[in-house]
């Protein structure tokens, strides 16, 4: 049985409001829904929204009901006592419920265009991006999880990784896996960086994770299909629940491979996240497009937001053929994070920054699995929620997570 | 030309026969990648059609390349 307890339409840390009624979903199999509101839970008037045929129920419809019960969604509204509601809840031991949840009242999101209310800045404590990401509060912290990042390998030498778990790999000819460009480092410090750096604030969201450094990108930056493939398919050899890919090419086209890829490793149970990609110009009315591979219908493509949680000018939009939406954003914009050695911080900004804030986020990142869910995203409430679920939403300040603009989303899956 | 081949779902489990078969049609094997059932390796162009029409093939693509912005630019 799933458990819902939290909303995601309340600021995080309030009580959400509730009805006093209760929300019963039943199992796809349950054919006599109404039948077993009465029987187990004893209510006597059920209304059937069979009943109703096309149109609408309405208020008259459904006054002095009991429950009502829509039949295409296999889901109740119901009044229920403390008694009748643990009777259903007991329903789920036999595999007829799947969940009871208080009714919730929701509320039309406002706008609040560049509010003070909506503003994070670097603390002496966690960077502006840990805090949005509520990393400081998040019981998670990547014990017992794998992450890998496929990048331009990692700096061995930095002080702030000293003692960590971390497995390294070059998928690039005639290249170590030592980073030789910083932009890999600098993802795996959002990724898993430390709590406790030697300086400034905490900027890693796992910091307990253990850490899987692929090199894909040689020191110049650049890379191909053969060693990103291959390093995938080694980041699944090792169990790693999240592929973070801080990568891509500006082509408005689907890259096959990364179908197939993208569609295996979700099977066996890992998450490929990439960069939208920087290609837009907002500033200039250019929005640009998620390219390859985060454009590929199983794998989540991360959007890059500033500190008021607006969408970075340069961050890309959705791009309208199956699979080319933008899933989810995180704070990608005037990042702190671990750099190469002698500097060893570097404050950059870029979808690739937004992204490694996100894997981490993830539910699978925090070691959660959910029965008969291909994806799973932050969803702003600290639940799992499935990526194709997500719809048109905009997450607001103070509940820990990313937002987005309806127009960056659109459904396609 | 450097081509990644993906194998199909039904021939995963026989990639090294695949890959065997590739071979024969020209392609020279980079890496037989068996948890994400691809094959990457380089070719003469001209021996596409070959590679694609081996038993097992769902597709033959060409490389895409990816580049990173310098290390020192504000946005990457």
């Amino acid at each position: 049985m799933i458990e819902s307890e939290s909303s995601g339409s309340r600021p995080r840390g309030q009580e959400p409001e509730t009805t006093g009624r209760f929300i019963v979903v039943f199992a796809d199999a349950e054919e006599n829904a109404p039948e077993l509101l009465r029987s187990a839970a004893g209510m006597s008037h059920v209304a059937d929204s069979r009943d109703f045929g096309t149109r609408a129920a309405s208020p008259a419809d459904t006054e002095g009901a009991d429950a009502t019960y829509y039949s295409h969604l296999g889901v109740a509204v119901v009044s229920a006592d403390p008694q009748q509601q643990r009777a259903l809840s007991s329903s789920s031991d036999e595999g007829t419920v799947i969940s009871v949840s208080p009714e919730l009242i929701h509320h039309v999101l406002t706008d609040e265009p560049g509010g003070a209310s909506s503003s994070f800045q670097d603390s002496a404590q966690l960077t502006w991006g840990l805090q949005a990401v509520a990393a400081d509060t998040s019981p998670f912290s990547g014990e017992g999880i794998r992450v890998a990042v496929l990048d331009t390998g990692f700096d061995s030498s930095h002080p702030d990784f000293a003692g960590r778990q971390i497995t390294v790999e070059s998928f690039v000819p005639g290249e170590t896996a030592q980073d030789g460009h910083g932009h890999g480092t600098h993802c795996i410090g959002t990724s898993c960086g430390p709590r406790s750096p030697s300086e400034g604030p905490a900027y890693g969201v796992a910091y307990e994770a253990e850490i899987f450094a692929g090199k894909v990108l040689g020191d110049s930056g650049s890379g191909s299909d053969g060693g990103i493939i291959a390093g995938i398919d080694w980041a699944m050899a090792n169990g790693c629940a999240v592929i973070s890919m801080s990568l891509g090419a500006d082509i408005p086209q689907v890259h096959p491979p990364y179908t197939a890829v993208g569609r295996r490793a979700l099977d066996q149970g890992h998450l490929i996240i990439a960069a939208a990609g920087n290609g837009a110009d907002r500033r200039q009315g250019d929005f640009g497009f998620v390219g390859a591979p985060a454009n590929s219908p199983f794998i989540m493509a991360v959007g890059a937001l500033d500190q008021h949680l607006e969408m970075a000018f340069f961050s890309a939009r959705t791009l309208p053929i199956r699979g080319g939406q933008l899933d989810v954003a995180g704070p990608g914009f005037q990042v702190r994070s671990s750099w190469l050695m002698p500097d060893r911080y570097n404050t950059i900004s870029g979808t690739s920054m937004a992204t490694p804030h996100c894997g981490s986020r993830s539910p699978l990142g925090a070691g959660i699995r959910l029965p008969g869910a291909r994806a799973v995203v932050p969803d702003g409430s600290g639940e799992p929620t499935v990526a194709a679920g997500i719809g048109r939403r905009r997450l607001r300040s103070g509940d820990g997570t990313a937002g987005m603009r309806g127009h960056d989303l659109h459904r396609h899956r | 030309m450097i081509f990644t081949v993906t194998v199909d779902d039904l021939h995963r489990s026989a990639i090294q026969e695949v890959a065997e078969q590739l071979r024969s049609c020209g392609l020279e094997v980079d890496r037989v990648l068996g948890n994400v059932g691809m094959i990457t390796g380089s070719a003469p162009e001209n021996c596409r059609p070959d590679l694609e029409a081996v038993e097992g093939v769902s597709s033959v693509d060409g490389e895409t390349r990816f580049l990173l912005p310098p290390p020192d630019s504000d946005i990457q």
